[in-house]
């Protein structure tokens, strides 16, 4: 325990809550009250510091689970795919009784009677491609039959399904980052990446200034690969070169976009390139900590990590002095515990100091001036982490040759859904449209089927409807600008291109539904995604996101009203672009998209003229047991006739 | 610096069309107010910080467009053209720039605070009747202005705890909370003993505090005070007067004037509402017998 806390500042213990309630809780498996208290007094804080940060993390338990925890997914791909049969077959073979749909519970785990099995339902577990997923223990299951899920509980065999569904690349990629990803004989230990010229760039980085690296990033255009696209060279540069506090250097591992697991495999495959490129990173930055804010549902993935970073400190890569070039650096994992918002950079700074993952307004706390204890901090993705390495080994101007202008270099495409064969593809970005991606490279959809939408963008983004024309933009050579309309499958994969398309690249992960799907269900998978990851800091998410799963609900049960569908969306565009953070854009745009393109789904469902009645809210008995109600007599009788008429008494 | 002016520079700064003058680090919302445009707002309070979690102080806010020259281009009338950003921002975070421009009373911040407002009452319980802070109730007010007439919430509304005794002092309604978080800030930077926080995410998140653990220290009252709308209540006032049948008296020794009327409850006042930090507890004091016994109390515990 005292190791985990010797990682941060020591003016800065409380960031060391996490990682402790992470090692109580894998001790003693689950978070009671001797817990908080104690980890309250080692840090020097007040328990309710502890309190608030453990009913924050769904991840963190403060009921004991069953021998046996089995958590699965319920989000959107994996909810296509029979996730929700999972569970229903899984608690029916276990006889665990689950609170039925839409009662409220504040503890998600059901264990069954004898104490041996325990169920939850957990949101995307970013393996979306080889939905439905659960995790037994630590261990992810991939590719669980929801009709046999129950016999492969009980016998605790093998996985089913193969951890690696590995394939040579398809010939429109480009693999860059992915080189490696699922390459026969490939290791994630460090001998193996060393073999293929590993850390060469480093090493070649260190003989550069620093000034050098920074313009080659800015040169080669890049941008970031988390979701916002934002020019990566740009926001190294508000690093002052003569900055006199500590800089910080976050990787944002913290992968839990619906429909994106790009970071997945090139953590748990290809640890060492992820490390190359933060060694650069912080060389350029002049950072001499960097951490890692992996998800909690990554715990192998931490594992390796923590390994490859033991192993390239024993090569002198990481450390004191790294290879005799006088520049220390450190790096260090930081745990989270399963919630979305700690993908939002603030928000995930906060995380690693101890705190709820509440993202912070900006102005005036840009993470690049006031971030990690209030530090100049540059929060990168792991994608985008891992280009700089291959930056520095074409330079900046052939980088940029990749892609298109302003959309330069290589990206990972997560496809899952409706599709023949999901998986990731790593294309130079703008190379393939929507239609090759699907079609060519996905294997299409399932026989018989026909396009119905796409979420281009991991599950924020702006659905596409399959018969809708796009007008595009386009820049000519000569600098001239035509339009023109095209066809869903006609979108390059890029950031303007899908921007233009009126939806965005987000992170990646293409969600494709096929013409079998109700667009009101799929809608209502994601609210529920979003009403359970909204931090709750601001009214507008906090409220709205809510408000829009529990309109669904109804809808899904049959009670949808005439205005529904009109309450849907002015819902959605009074959260979008009120709130503190952009989780605000990203649970109204599903909401907003949906109930515009598919209004006839919509319609259908909301046709009731009155709302259905409510369940009662209180039980009279509930009513008299409330202590509100006081029963001695009052010692003034509050009434006009007491106040007179001068109101007063 | 060799020759520091005593006055810090001033801003011009245009609100709602006309230009004004502020020092510098004046807060927008402040400086809107300081002109008599009143903001509404929740969770900022001029003593603590600013989480800008409330989203009531949306404006329309905009900085002058600049030329090649890096001057600012100036329109027909001799005035900077403003480039406005196109979504709203908060004024309670923000300090006041050179050349800065917001509106609040444009039809967007309008919109905004329809929309908070009705984001706000959904799972509100709505039972004004019945409760302590009617009357001077944060909600109240901006309902009067920003609200609409007719819910269009269908759905049961979030349950949480009532009436949780948080300290000897102080009662809290769960439901009636809007997480605005001023009590935390109050209990966290100026009474510096931390108990109460958050729980639960989301639309479940719950004031509260660490069980075994109460709000019981000295300033505890001010909480009241600064909550904004009915979930933390006076326990000794809970339930016992309408607040628009009380007299109010200013007074700088509540205690001396306690013995000739009937002292209902004591708040603190304008311009310093959380400096009168002790006072406010000596309410409960006054049903002592032994007025004598009081300022030895006093010294006893309430210091600064």
């Amino acid at each position: 325990m005292d190791e985990a806390i010797a990682r941060y500042p020591k003016d800065h213990r409380r960031s060391a809550t996490m990682p402790l309630l992470h090692l109580w809780q894998e001790h003693f498996g689950f978070i009671g009250h001797e817990a908080v208290f104690w980890i309250a007094e080692k840090l020097g804080l007040q328990p309710i510091n502890i309190l608030e940060v453990v009913t924050f993390y769904p991840m963190f338990r403060q009921h004991p689970a069953g021998k046996t925890h089995i958590r699965i997914c319920r989000t959107l791909s994996c909810a296509m795919a029979g996730g929700l049969e999972v569970m229903e077959n899984l608690c029916a073979s276990l006889g665990i009784k689950r609170p039925n749909d839409g009662e409220e519970t504040n503890n998600p785990i059901a264990v069954s009677a004898d104490g041996n099995y325990s169920v939850e339902f957990v949101e995307c577990l970013a393996s979306c491609h080889t939905a439905p997923v659960c995790m037994i223990g630590e261990q992810l299951h991939e590719k669980v039959d929801p009709n046999s899920a129950a016999d492969f509980f009980r016998n605790r065999q093998s996985v089913i399904g193969d951890p690696k569904l590995a394939w040579p690349p398809h010939p429109l990629e480009h693999r860059l980052v992915y080189k490696n990803i699922g390459r026969p004989g490939w290791t994630s230990d460090i001998d193996c990446y060393l073999r293929d010229g590993g850390y060469e760039q480093l090493k070649q980085a260190l003989t550069l200034s620093r000034d050098d690296i920074v313009n080659k990033v800015k040169n080669s255009g890049l941008r970031g690969r988390g979701g916002a696209g934002f020019s990566c060279g740009l926001k190294w540069s508000f690093i002052k070169p003569d900055e006199k506090r500590p800089v910080y250097l976050i990787c944002n591992a913290d992968e839990s976009e619906p429909g994106t697991f790009k970071d997945r495999y090139i953590i748990h495959e290809d640890p060492h390139q992820l490390l190359e490129g933060m060694l650069i990173s912080c060389y350029a930055l002049g950072a001499h900590t960097a951490y890692i804010y992996i998800r909690g549902e990554f715990p192998e993935g931490a594992n390796i990590l923590e390994r490859a970073i033991e192993d390239a400190r024993q090569h002198n890569f990481l450390g004191k002095d790294i290879l005799g070039s006088g520049f220390d650096v450190e790096f260090y994992i930081h745990r989270g515990a399963g919630a979305y918002i700690c993908g939002e950079e603030t928000g995930l700074i906060e995380s690693l100091e101890g705190k709820r993952g509440y993202p912070r307004i900006k102005p005036p706390y840009f993470p690049a001036v006031l971030g990690l204890y209030m530090c100049p901090t540059i929060v990168n993705n792991v994608e985008t982490l891992c280009n700089i390495k291959h930056i520095i080994a074409m330079g900046g101007a052939e980088y940029a040759r990749l892609g298109r202008p302003n959309n330069t270099g290589t990206r990972v495409l997560c496809v899952s859904g409706d599709v023949q064969r999901p998986g990731y593809f790593e294309v130079e970005v703008g190379a393939v449209t929507m239609g090759q991606l699907i079609y060519e490279m996905a294997g299409g959809l399932r026989p018989g089927r026909k396009l119905k939408a796409v979420i281009p963008g991991g599950s924020s983004a702006k659905v596409l409807r399959a018969d809708e024309r796009f007008k595009i933009k386009e820049r000519q050579t000569d600098g001239s600008t035509s339009e023109r309309e095209i066809a869903i499958d006609d979108i390059a994969m890029d950031f303007d291109s899908l921007a233009a398309a009126g939806s965005m690249a987000g992170s990646g992960g293409v969600i494709v539904l096929d013409d079998s799907r109700d667009m009101v269900w799929a809608l209502n998978n994601l609210n529920k995604f979003y009403a359970h990851e909204s931090c709750g800091q601001c009214t507008p998410c906090r409220e709205g996101s809510l408000w829009m799963q529990k309109i669904t609900d109804r809808m899904l049960r049959g009670g949808g009203v005439v205005e529904d569908p009109k309450t849907l969306k002015t819902i959605g565009d009074n959260i979008a672009g009120r709130t503190i953070c952009a989780f605000g854009e990203a649970c109204a745009w599903p909401t907003q998209s949906f109930v515009e393109k598919f209004p006839e789904e919509f319609a259908a469902r909301a046709r009731k003229p009155i709302p259905p009645p409510l369940p009662p809210e209180y039980t009279s008995e509930e009513l008299i047991e409330e202590e509100s109600i006081p029963t001695v007599p009052m010692a003034h009788d509050p009434g006009w006739e007491k106040a007179g008429a001068k109101g007063t008494i | 610096m060799d020759n520091p002016s005593p006055s810090p520079p001033m801003f011009n700064v245009q609100i709602d069309g006309i230009w004004h003058q502020f020092p510098k680090g004046t807060r927008v919302i402040e400086a809107c107010e300081q002109v008599g445009v009143f903001v509404p707002r929740y969770c900022y309070h001029k003593k603590l910080s600013s989480p800008g979690n409330c989203r009531m102080c949306l404006i329309e806010m905009g900085f002058p467009r600049l030329g090649p020259d890096r001057k600012p281009e100036l329109g027909a009338d001799g005035n900077p053209i403003i480039n406005w950003m196109p979504r709203p921002q908060i004024c309670c975070a923000q300090d006041v720039a050179e050349g800065m421009a917001v509106r609040t009373d444009s039809p967007l911040v309008k919109e905004c605070r329809h929309g908070v407002m009705e984001f706000l009452l959904i799972n509100h319980p709505l039972d004004c009747p019945i409760c302590d802070q009617a009357g001077e109730c944060r909600l109240q007010e901006f309902s009067v202005d920003y609200g609409s007439s007719q819910s269009r919430f269908l759905e049961n509304k979030v349950k949480k705890p009532k009436a949780v005794q948080l300290g000897p002092r102080v009662t809290l309604d769960d439901e009636r909370c809007i997480l605005c978080s001023r009590c935390i800030r109050f209990c966290q930077e100026i009474a510096h003993d931390d108990v109460l926080g958050f729980v639960e995410r989301g639309s479940h998140t719950v004031l509260t505090a660490h069980p075994g653990r109460s709000l019981d220290n000295n300033y505890s009252l001010n909480t009241v005070d600064i909550c904004p709308v009915g979930a933390l209540t006076n326990t000794d006032f809970r339930f016992k007067m309408r607040v628009w049948f009380l007299k109010e008296t200013k007074s700088l020794a509540p205690l001396l004037c306690s013995r000739c009327g009937n002292l209902m409850r004591l708040v603190g006042s304008e311009p310093h509402p959380i400096e009168a930090k002790t006072d406010l507890l000596t309410y409960s004091c006054t049903a002592c017998e032994d007025l004598l016994v009081l300022p030895v109390q006093i010294s006893a515990t309430g210091n600064d």
